[in-house]
């Protein structure tokens, strides 16, 4: 138990590093851009004196570097993120407004992938021969689908041509947003759905011939609970690894669907945002996106703890 | 004359290597009485751990099997259902790498009274209990605190006496050890042989004990068979297999290991390699190649295992060169 | 290069083109796609039947009739031409990212597997930093910074993506770094750097073609998503992401096939190039 804890407190702490360091480098990306600072934030545009004046105070881009950094950082953690400045409002708002969207999507499609994907692997890896072929086939081409590609794909085809769903908006509600999000959940999962089904397929395969298996089958276990017990529950080890990370790095790739589709969630804002050169917003949800994949890593590395009885103090094996 | 707890005839496996369906075993013959412990004893490849598997019905999917195998009379791959399971509980199987054997992810307990709880229904706490007594038969003493720890906690000798308690857990008759020494180092080795011969006598076990070392399987057996290239070649009582062997193979076996009390300016060693069941010929002695005592009816067909004193043999000159088997012509 | 090496490279590279013959109808399908895609991307221009820009409203999402294949996108333009034409930045801005994140990834490995130690410590937790960062957060974020266009996303890609190359190489470059051949040079005073790029790199070459084959489809995928955003490359160049975002309206209306068209360029090439990573590294795998 204590090295579990050890092992989880690592982890925390390399994951809070980081998150240090992402944000160091969010922050500091408005030096690095072309132009001084105020350029950068006005996003080209000419401001009367007394905005600049304002802005200067905001950002107080009169202290040294790290001062900055620092008051900005400490800022961002109690919800203050700066203000838009095409929309002239706190940035922490306009976020709230939308992440609610984005969050609603991302969880769609985080459950078809892990319904499908695992649902997909396992069927291939426990029954062999044309269910296990359709599961690869199926696999390789939503692999090569990206996202903006399926979107059209299922807008041509279920939308516009079955008329099953709706092809853009948010709806009303939850049973209509439900409705309404699925075309664009599942264009979001299918490059994920599948290399989640076919490392799962991989690893139930791999499970399957290990040793242990074999003193299982001698001792007369009786299918059902040999897959269970001894295939699954150690399967489940690259299968939980592989699905955080995936579904992680979904949050980025929900800007792609939410524009597609005319979704207005936070990705659809970070685009625009970036189109229009509206810097605090992008910095703003850049590190709310940062942030929401380090959770779901940790997520992940407790999982993991509490499944593999294992693990040493290193980090975990990828 | 008693029923025959093991009983295997002309024994005949092929499995599916790349679509080729290969002849891993050829026409296996052995029996075992109750009680009675037999050693078999082979190269790598040829073919112990399978004719093992076998009898254990962990054979890999696909593979084709002719001939016979009884246990308790009954034939072993027409059994399903409840009298498979119970067949499973009767002849059970330690393995070669413990560590590789045990689900690393459960706990010692877990492993240990699984089959119990699954198969004969019985509660956690009794088969906890005859867990820990089993345990302290092995020589482990703190039972109940090694039920909770994990396989990775165990050294490699420790998980071997936990694999044989769990095999003794169902009552076996017979118990199938696939070389369950050669992966521990020499000291664990001999306690893990005697807590073995001592379990042996003290539940009247019947054992099919596989090993590559000759004299292991002739000091703890009673009867040892020597397989070649898929086939058994020899069955002999173990007292007489060194002195009276009955297959050139064999003499040549005892004779290539070093012994401590002769000197010797060179050491013996089978000319050519060991064939696999596969490239064994059809129609020719599989050791002919490599048989100082080779002669042209050695090639053009394959013998069949015949009685002779007591044992069986598949030369077809063991009659003639009884007694001077170990004089190899190429020193 | 001496005879012998010359001789070695000779029958490595006719039992590549054997091993190629051998991998079945698929494995010849991709190597077609991918060697259309690259003739394509050389004389797309030349070979387009009609001008990509000039278009007449009044062909507006016309579907495939004579001298143009595809139909018309939206504004009346040939879709064929477009899509050839675009093929330029679809592939050319993927290998540009895929030749610099494993540069960077092959240097950064082999130097990081050869010194270990702290450097090692520090390199490895510096990639896994990057890891945090989705490539395609790190491309928006980069526009963002830098301006639209493919220079500051294809950097970002590279940079994103240099941390997967790496570790897997530095992988690679530790177990290389161990065998025995890499001792005897070094007791023989050879200096470090030419151990590592006279036999380390060299020994690696093959996994270094399967992750760039690999992480090409990745690429292509993460630009022409940074080009549909419109962050990327800018209309009117047909770039394929940039004609899926202005051909969206037009599959939302009922007229998918331009966008279909660039659509299909993408996950066609995607698809060949993600096979033929894994026979790659099938391929180094087996010989290893």
């Amino acid at each position: 138990m204590r090295v579990q804890l050890l092992f989880f407190v690592r982890r925390l702490l390399m994951l809070a590093a980081t998150l240090l360091v992402a944000s160091f480098v969010i922050f500091g990306s408005l030096y690095l851009a072309p132009g001084n600072p105020i350029a950068v934030l006005s996003g080209g545009r000419s401001l009367p004196p007394d905005a600049i004046k304002i802005l200067e105070h905001r950002y107080h881009l009169d202290e040294p570097f790290l001062t900055q950094y620092w008051i900005w950082l400490t800022n961002a953690m109690h919800g203050d993120l700066g203000i838009s400045i095409t929309l002239r409002e706190d940035v922490s708002i306009l976020i709230a407004q939308r992440a609610g969207s984005t969050a609603a999507l991302v969880l769609y499609a985080a459950i078809l992938i892990m319904v499908f994907g695992v649902g997909l692997g396992l069927l291939g890896g426990l029954r062999p021969g044309w269910i296990d072929t359709g599961v690869i086939v199926t696999s390789a081409i939503s692999a090569a689908l990206p996202a903006f590609v399926a979107a059209i794909v299922l807008i041509a085809v279920f939308s516009v041509g079955l008329g099953w769903f709706p092809s853009l908006g948010s709806g009303e509600g939850v049973l209509d947003t439900i409705y309404h999000d699925t075309l664009p959940a599942i264009a979001l999962a299918a490059s994920s759905l599948a290399i989640v089904a076919r490392v799962t397929r991989a690893s139930v395969r791999e499970e399957f011939g290990r040793e242990h298996v074999q003193t299982a089958i001698s001792r007369g276990i009786p299918y059902p609970a040999l897959v269970r017990r001894h295939v699954l529950r150690n399967a489940a080890i690259p299968i939980t690894t592989v699905t955080g990370v995936t579904i992680a790095s979904l949050i980025a790739s929900a800007a792609i669907v939410e524009r597609a589709f005319g979704l207005n969630g936070l990705g659809a804002y970070l685009v625009s945002a970036a189109n229009s050169k509206d810097f605090a917003v992008v910095q703003g949800i850049s590190l709310v996106l940062v942030l929401v994949f380090v959770v779901v890593n940790l997520i992940v590395d407790v999982l993991y703890s509490l499944i593999d009885p294992r693990i040493s103090l290193g980090s975990r094996a990828q | 004359m008693s029923e025959q707890l093991l009983s295997i005839r002309g024994l005949t496996v092929r499995l599916p290597v790349e679509r080729v369906m290969r002849t891993v075993l050829h026409d296996v013959s052995l029996d075992i009485s109750p009680g009675e412990s037999v050693g078999l004893v082979g190269e790598s490849g040829s073919g112990k751990t399978m004719t093992a598997r076998a009898v254990g019905k962990l054979l890999p999917a696909g593979a084709r099997v002719d001939g016979e195998i009884r246990f308790a009379g009954r034939e072993v791959r027409s059994l399903d259902g409840a009298a498979e399971r119970s067949f499973r509980a009767s002849v059970a199987m330690i393995f070669q790498d413990p560590r590789a054997h045990i689900n690393p992810v459960r706990r010692i307990g877990d492993f240990m009274t699984e089959a119990l709880r699954t198969n004969a229904g019985v509660s956690l706490d009794a088969a906890s209990k005859s867990a820990v007594g089993l345990l302290a038969r092995v020589g482990i003493d703190d039972g109940q605190r090694r039920l909770h720890q994990y396989p990775h906690e165990l050294s490699g000798g420790l998980l071997q006496r936990v694999m044989i308690a769990t095999a003794l857990l169902t009552d076996p008759r017979l118990l199938l050890a696939d070389e369950p020494t050669t992966a521990l180092d020499v000291t664990t080795q001999a306690e893990v042989m005697g807590i073995l011969e001592d379990l042996r006598a003290e539940f009247g076990l019947a054992v099919l004990f596989i090993t590559h070392n000759l004299e292991l399987a002739a000091a703890v057996c009673d009867r040892t068979a020597v397989m070649y290239a898929g086939q058994i070649v020899e069955i002999r009582a173990s007292d007489l297999l060194h002195s009276d062997p009955l297959h050139p193979y064999t003499a040549a076996l005892a004779a290539a290991r070093p012994s401590i009390d002769r000197t010797a300016s060179r050491l013996m060693a089978i000319s050519g390699r060991p064939l696999s069941a596969f490239e064994a010929p059809e129609s020719a002695c599989a050791f002919a190649a490599r048989c100082p005592h080779v002669q042209d009816a050695c090639r053009r067909s394959r013998p069949s295992l015949v009685e002779l004193d007591g044992g069986m043999t598949r030369c077809l000159r063991a009659t003639e060169l009884r007694g001077h088997m170990e004089l190899v012509a190429n020193g | 290069m001496s005879t012998a090496a010359a001789a070695l490279q000779l029958r490595r590279a006719s039992a590549a083109w054997k091993a190629l013959g051998e991998t079945g109808p698929i494995g010849l399908a991709s190597a077609m796609v991918i060697v259309i895609a690259v003739l394509v991307t050389i004389f797309g221009p030349l070979i387009a039947p009609s001008d990509p820009y000039l278009g007449q409203l009044s062909n507006s999402y016309i579907g495939p009739g004579p001298g143009a294949p595809l139909g018309y996108d939206g504004a009346g333009r040939d879709v064929l031409s477009r899509v050839l034409v675009g093929a330029r930045t679809s592939m050319l801005g993927p290998f540009f990212v895929v030749v610099l994140s494993l540069a960077a990834a092959t240097l950064l490995a082999v130097w990081s597997a050869w010194v270990g130690g702290n450097v090692d410590s520090v390199v490895s937790s510096l990639l896994n930093v990057l890891f945090a960062f989705p490539g395609i957060l790190l491309a928006i974020l980069a526009t963002a910074v830098f301006g639209k266009g493919l220079q500051a996303a294809t950097i970002a890609l590279a940079i994103a993506y240099t941390p997967y190359a790496a570790r897997v190489l530095r992988g690679a470059a530790l177990r290389e770094r161990s065998l025995l051949y890499v001792s005897a040079l070094e007791v023989q005073g050879v200096p470090a750097w030419a151990i590592c790029f006279r036999h380390i790199i060299p020994n690696v070459v093959p996994l270094i073609l399967a992750q760039a084959t690999t992480l090409f489809g990745y690429a292509m995928v993460d630009l022409a998503a940074i080009s549909f955003l419109s962050l990327g490359v800018q209309p009117p160049f047909p770039d394929w992401g940039v004609m899926i975002s202005e051909n969206l309206s037009g599959a939302v209306q009922g007229f998918p096939l331009a966008a279909l068209s660039a659509g299909l360029c993408i996950f066609a090439v995607v698809i060949s190039f993600s096979i033929l990573g894994q026979r790659l590294h099938e391929n180094y795998e087996a010989r290893r």
